[in-house]
């Protein structure tokens, strides 16, 4: 009885240890001063189970000694094998060991990646080395920095324009290697590509804005414009002819950082969006970052628009003369000592003041006035870099453009029987414009960690001033009456900036970033100030405005700071993320916000060429944009967050598939949802004249958005014939408390269809002829429907004409469409080079409505004009012509 | 306003010239399928006064024809589904027309009342609202001394000047929505030997106050009253200073009280009056947005809201 109680016990343990898988077996081990193999030998005694292993994988003389107490097996077997090289698996019920030989060493080759003719850094070139696969870009200042292993490595390095390079190198230590491209021949690349290489993987929707390439296109009076080739991308919207700025899925336009150099640029259009403030032949780089941007980009809600300023030459002189119908632009750039440092300057001013002043005189001569009207815009660029060894680059930044708008109208009248005349004036002056400064000092530490310090200035001012004179010279009682109005208007905002980037590579799986920036805003929202009916003779005009300067024009200051961090990991062959994390604070007076706002975005290669994608956002901005119309006039203010006025803030969900089809055409989806809280607007009725610092809280209303749709992008970007095909849905609403009685209505730029169609196509060597074609919904816009007499018996007040809307923006402008054609023809040697460039905006003349307003008419019933919706559009069929010489 | 008026000017214009040598005007038929007319109900009540309203059709924005008062409308006050009284055609002395009133019904306190109007050929319209409950003056003072300002060479006319506080204090918990007036009673006097004879007109004048701050928490109402809301300042103590101008008075005209009345009305009334005054204070150019008007007469447009008063008044010279 006794022996089969000790069998039966016997079996259920067994049976037990056997239920159990070996690595999960509990024992009691202990070993002193053994040898390796004969602590496995023990170990599998002890757990009943076979360990199979070559004793002369482990080091004979290795002693080792240690005590578990019901320990599992797999635990005992990592103590036994730790330090070894050696790892286990489970074949069947029994355990093997096996030598698993370490990693090879890993090194990191870094530099820059620079244009071979001119020596500018090349922004976002790609690194690749196909038998590890592994790769990266160039960041924003040219810098690389690759960690392979040990050997012998075949490297290419590529850019769009230049021809690739191969560099065989046997790598056995970290190296430092600048690279050197040449300029391709033939140019067949993208336009805009939608997916930057390898770097950024999981960045969605960025687009690289090629210079080379956008100036194929056609223009706008010879004005080639990285803005307006923005407006052909999906998912970016713009009122008629670019009037109203960009508006990227159905954001505001305050909601695009659009930065210069790193430096924000708060109003980037010339004659209120046409063109904008960025000389083309400045440009080294545009990037558009639409979808969720990383945690590096802070402080707007919708996008960034990144444009990056050429250096200038360090190998030579170059010159660059450009004659347009609307503008002419001069450039000069070289170097300052070889290879060293450079120079770089470029002008650009427009012509139109030479075409709107005889045509307004001979306007205001036909209606018996005298007097002009004048417009004209300017920029100015420059920039001046110096080398101080491989490791620090010094540059220094600048950019000045403006507008100028003068109006004068003066009557001189008598009557003809001579006892009366008088003699009036009516002037008007406008001057805005951006101000651009940055110091910046790149510095590279050892080989992985890239670091750019910058301090920055920004400054965008608008200035108004009016002049009224009438004055009676003789009257029958011989007493005459003067009357002088003067008024000014000006707004301001202001920032001085410090800011710190490190991007630092610590594994080929990881890219981080992370940077600090401090920033001290000014604002001066609007000041008004006028002098009524002051008897003062002409000349004393000068004295009053210069009075009206001595005005203490108050201005609001805060300070914001930021926080960032973010890690490109390569989770996997197939997974790639880009998680960030961005730390704000606005401080006015004593208020002070704090934000955390997260930004993740992954993308998975199903296949070799075909990527998924998706992303999370959440963004802050304490920066709001006031204005009355949504077109974009210049006077449309910058105001702060403050204790009434909270920040925007918005949160984005985007998923997309992307599709590439090897040498062929690139396809990318996407869907979006971006929710707005906090943004701003006037209350209906506000009078804008009034608002200054003291008084524009009192002035405003917050609300919220909704914006959604679908972008799809097809760009066919190798061979002779290249171009894309863009195309969104969408919908943006907004809400407001005090506007259209605090009901939801349509984004004045909700456009439900859009499309972009652009094609370019090379004719041997010399031509390339271009043409893009635009469809979208008309524009929502209000409408009068009905009027009645409001006249309420036993209420005070006389009787109003009231005026029936209906819902705001329940009208829709007709659908826009345009088609514009350009050709391009250049001949020249390497010494001098020339471009002709030809073609017409709106082709087909389509009148495309700006807006429409109702005419009245007369009070006469039988006036037969009656009442009347007109129609007023912007530009019909335009040609333009430049010419450019380079030399 | 000049300075209003300035900025669009330029802007306009700036627009107009730099454009002008392509932009392009041209009349166009939108194919809107122009709107029927629709009854229009105007009418705001309070406990003390009859129901009195105005009746009137709308027409189309491209229409020209004149705007036509109703005559002929079936006009009821109801409280629910019952009928509490019809109202009759009267004329009114005041807006030289007629207009429809009650001959018993008078608005009580915190009741809704519903207006139904029928006439041949348009839709039936309702509307209801309620009268709110009064809210009292806490003080009301003349701050410094009435600026009288002659306005004629001869020193004949004048315009005063008074620059006011009122105080009342914001019911707790509810939104509320007040209009205050500020006017005076018309006083001629004559010099009948050494006797100055006084005799009240019965005019009641309201002062004329600036209309260009039209900020929150108040919106001038035509130059003559402020609309408040109290967003902002729920159940506070509500302070308030303007600056007040009679109409042009001469020297045989004095007025020996001002009075504030301070009426609170339903958020209809703040709503309609608020967003009538903006819309006639909002210029009519492209580069302002309309303003969309309030309207709470079902299937047709107009008004049809309660307020009530309360009333005090300051010596207006020591």
């Amino acid at each position: 009885m006794k022996r089969l109680f000790l069998l039966s016990t016997f079996v259920c343990l067994s049976l037990s240890l056997l239920a159990q898988g070996p690595l999960e077996r509990r024992v009691d081990f202990e070993v002193k001063n053994s040898s390796i193999a004969d602590a496995l030998e023990q170990l599998s005694e002890l757990a009943s189970v076979r360990i199979a292993f070559s004793s002369d994988i482990f080091p004979a003389e290795k002693r080792i000694s240690f005590r578990m107490r019901d320990a599992m097996v797999k635990n005992v077997l990592s103590k036994i094998l730790k330090n070894t090289g050696v790892q286990y698996r489970l074949v069947g019920r029994q355990i093997v060991l096996y030598f698993k030989p370490p990693p090879p060493k890993e090194y990191t080759i870094s530099g820059y990646i620079r244009d071979a003719i001119s020596g500018e850094k090349l922004i976002a070139a790609n690194v690749y080395e196909s038998q590890s696969r592994r790769g990266t870009s160039s960041n924003a200042y040219g810098f690389y920095s690759l960690t392979l292993q040990k050997g012998i490595r075949q490297i290419r390095f590529s850019y769009l324009g230049y021809q690739m390079q191969l560099e065989e190198i046997n790598i056995n230590s970290d190296l430092k290697l600048n690279i050197d491209l040449k300029p391709a021949i033939t140019l067949s690349e993208v336009v805009v590509t939608a997916r930057p290489g390898g770097e950024e993987a999981a960045t969605i929707n960025t687009y690289d804005i090629v210079p080379e390439r956008y100036e194929t296109l056609p223009t706008l009076g010879g004005e080639v414009d990285v803005i307006r080739l923005a407006h052909l991308l999906p998912g970016v919207q713009t009122g008629a002819d670019g009037v109203g700025g960009i508006h990227i899925r159905g954001g505001n336009a305050d909601q695009n950082l659009v930065l210069l150099d790193g430096v924000p640029v708060y109003n980037p259009a010339h004659m209120a969006g046409i063109f904008s403030v960025f000389n083309s032949k400045a440009i080294r780089s545009a990037r558009l970052t639409k979808g969720s941007f990383p945690a590096r980009y802070g402080g707007r809600l919708s996008s960034v628009l990144d444009v990056r300023t050429k250096e200038g030459n360090k190998k030579s002189f170059r010159k660059e003369i450009n004659l347009g119908l609307t503008s002419a632009k001069f450039t000069i750039e070289g170097p300052l000592k070889k290879d060293t440092s450079s120079i770089f300057l470029s002008a650009r001013r427009s012509f139109l003041d030479f075409f709107v002043r005889p045509i307004s005189e001979r306007i205001k001569e036909d209606r018996g006035e005298s007097g002009f009207s004048s417009y004209n815009f300017y920029d100015v660029n420059a920039k001046i870099n110096f080398s101080a060894g491989d490791r620090n680059e010094f540059f220094a930044s600048f950019y000045k453009g403006g507008d100028n708008f003068h109006n004068e109208t003066r009557i001189d009248f008598q009557s003809p029987s001579g006892n009366f005349s008088f003699r009036q004036l009516d002037s008007q002056d406008l001057e805005w414009g951006n101000t651009v400064a940055s110091l910046r000092w790149n510095h590279i530490f050892g080989n992985k960690l890239f670091s750019n310090a910058s301090i920055n200035y920004s400054r965008y001012q608008f200035e108004s001033s009016d002049v009224f004179s009438y004055e009676d010279l003789l009257r029958l009682d011989s007493s005459s009456l003067r009357e002088f109005n003067l008024g000014r208007f000006s707004s301001l905002i202001q920032d001085v900036s410090a800011k710190l980037d490190i991007e630092y590579v610590p594994s080929v799986k990881h890219y981080w970033r992370m940077g600090a920036e401090l920033t001290r805003h000014y604002f001066r929202p609007g000041v008004a100030a006028l002098n009524d009916n002051i008897a003062l003779s002409f000349p004393d005009i000068a004295f009053i405005f210069s009075s009206l300067d001595s005005i203490d024009n108050p201005s609001i200051a805060t300070l914001e700071a930021a926080l960032y961090a973010e890690d490109e990991w390569q989770i996997s062959d197939r997974l790639h993320a880009n998680i960030g994390l961005r730390a704000s604070m606005w401080q006015i007076g004593s208020r002070i916000y704090y934000n955390v706002r997260p930004r993740l975005a992954f993308s998975y290669d199903l296949k070799r060429d075909l990527r998924l994608k998706a992303s999370y956002s959440s963004i802050s901005q304490y920066l709001h944009l006031l204005t009355t119309t949504g077109i974009g006039l210049p006077n449309d203010l910058w105001v702060p967050s403050t204790e009434r006025v909270a920040p925007q803030d918005s949160w984005q969900v985007v998923v997309g598939v992307d599709y590439r089809r090897k040498n062929d055409f690139d396809l990318s989806v996407e869907g979006y949802f971006k929710k707005l809280n906090n943004v701003i607007a006037y209350q209906e009725g506000s009078s804008i004249s009034f608002i200054n610092a003291d008084n524009w809280e009192n002035n405003v209303t917050t609300g919220q958005g909704w914006t959604y749709g679908m972008e799809l992008f097809l760009d066919k970007s190798i061979g002779n014939t290249t171009g894309w095909l863009s195309y969104t849905l969408s919908w943006s609403l907004r809400q407001f408390n005090r506007v259209n009685l605090g009901e939801t209505f349509p984004f004045r730029y909700d456009r439900r269809h859009n499309l972009k169609l652009v094609l370019i196509h090379k004719l041997g060597e010399k031509w390339e002829l271009s043409g893009n074609w635009v469809y979208g919904t008309g524009l929502a816009t209000t409408l009068p429907i009905s009027e009645y007499q409001a006249s309420i018996p036993d209420f005070p007040g006389r009787p109003e004409l009231a005026v029936n809307f209906g819902d705001k923006n329940s009208f829709r402008l007709p659908n826009y469409h345009r088609l514009d054609v350009g050709a391009n023809y250049s001949f020249g040697r390497n010494v001098q080079n020339h471009t002709l460039s030809f073609g017409f905006y709106n082709v087909y003349n389509r009148r495309n409505p700006l807006y429409y307003r109702l005419s009245r008419g007369t009070s006469n019933p039988v006036d037969p004009r009656g009442r009347q919706y007109i129609e007023v559009s912007l530009l019909p069929v335009t040609p333009y012509f430049s010419y450019s010489i380079e030399f | 306003m000049r300075t209003t008026r300035l900025t669009y000017r330029i802007l306009a214009f700036f627009l107009c010239a730099c454009l002008a040598s392509q932009s392009c005007e041209r009349v166009v038929d939108l194919g809107i399928e122009e709107e029927q007319s629709r009854l229009v109900v105007l009418c705001n009540f309070e406990p003390d006064s009859l129901f009195k309203l105005s009746v009137s059709r709308s027409r189309s924005a491209l229409s020209g024809d004149p705007l036509e008062y109703i005559d002929n409308a079936a006009v009821g006050i109801y409280d629910g589904e019952q009928l509490l009284e019809e109202l009759v055609l009267v004329e009114d002395p005041l807006l030289g027309r007629n207009i429809y009133t009650t001959q018993q019904l008078r608005p009580k306190e915190g009741q809704n009342y519903t207006v139904q109007v029928k006439a041949l050929g348009l839709t039936d319209v309702s509307a209801t609202d309620v009268v709110p409950a009064a809210v009292p003056v806490t003080s009301f003072e003349i701050i410094g001394n009435p600026v009288p300002r002659p306005i004629t060479p001869d020193q004949q006319t004048f315009q005063v000047t008074f620059r006011m506080r009122v105080s009342f204090r914001d019911v707790p918990g509810e939104r509320n929505f007040y209009h205050l007036n500020f006017f005076y009673k018309d006083i001629d006097f004559t010099i009948d030997g050494e006797d100055t004879l006084r005799q009240e007109t019965g005019l009641v004048i309201p002062l004329i106050l600036d209309n260009t701050p039209n900020s929150l928490p108040y919106l001038s109402h035509f130059s003559k009253g402020i609309l408040v809301d109290d967003e902002r300042s729920d159940g506070q103590l509500m302070t308030f200073e303007f600056e007040g101008v009679t109409r042009p008075v001469g020297v045989d005209e004095i007025f020996d009280f001002l009075f504030v009345e301070l009426r609170s009305g339903s958020e209809a009334y703040y709503n309609y009056h608020s967003s009538l005054t903006l819309q006639s204070q909002n210029t009519d150019t492209v580069f302002s947005e309309p303003i969309i008007l309030f309207n709470n007469i079902s299937e047709g447009y107009g008004i049809f809201a309660g307020y009530n008063t309360a009333i005090d008044s300051v010596k207006s010279f020591d």
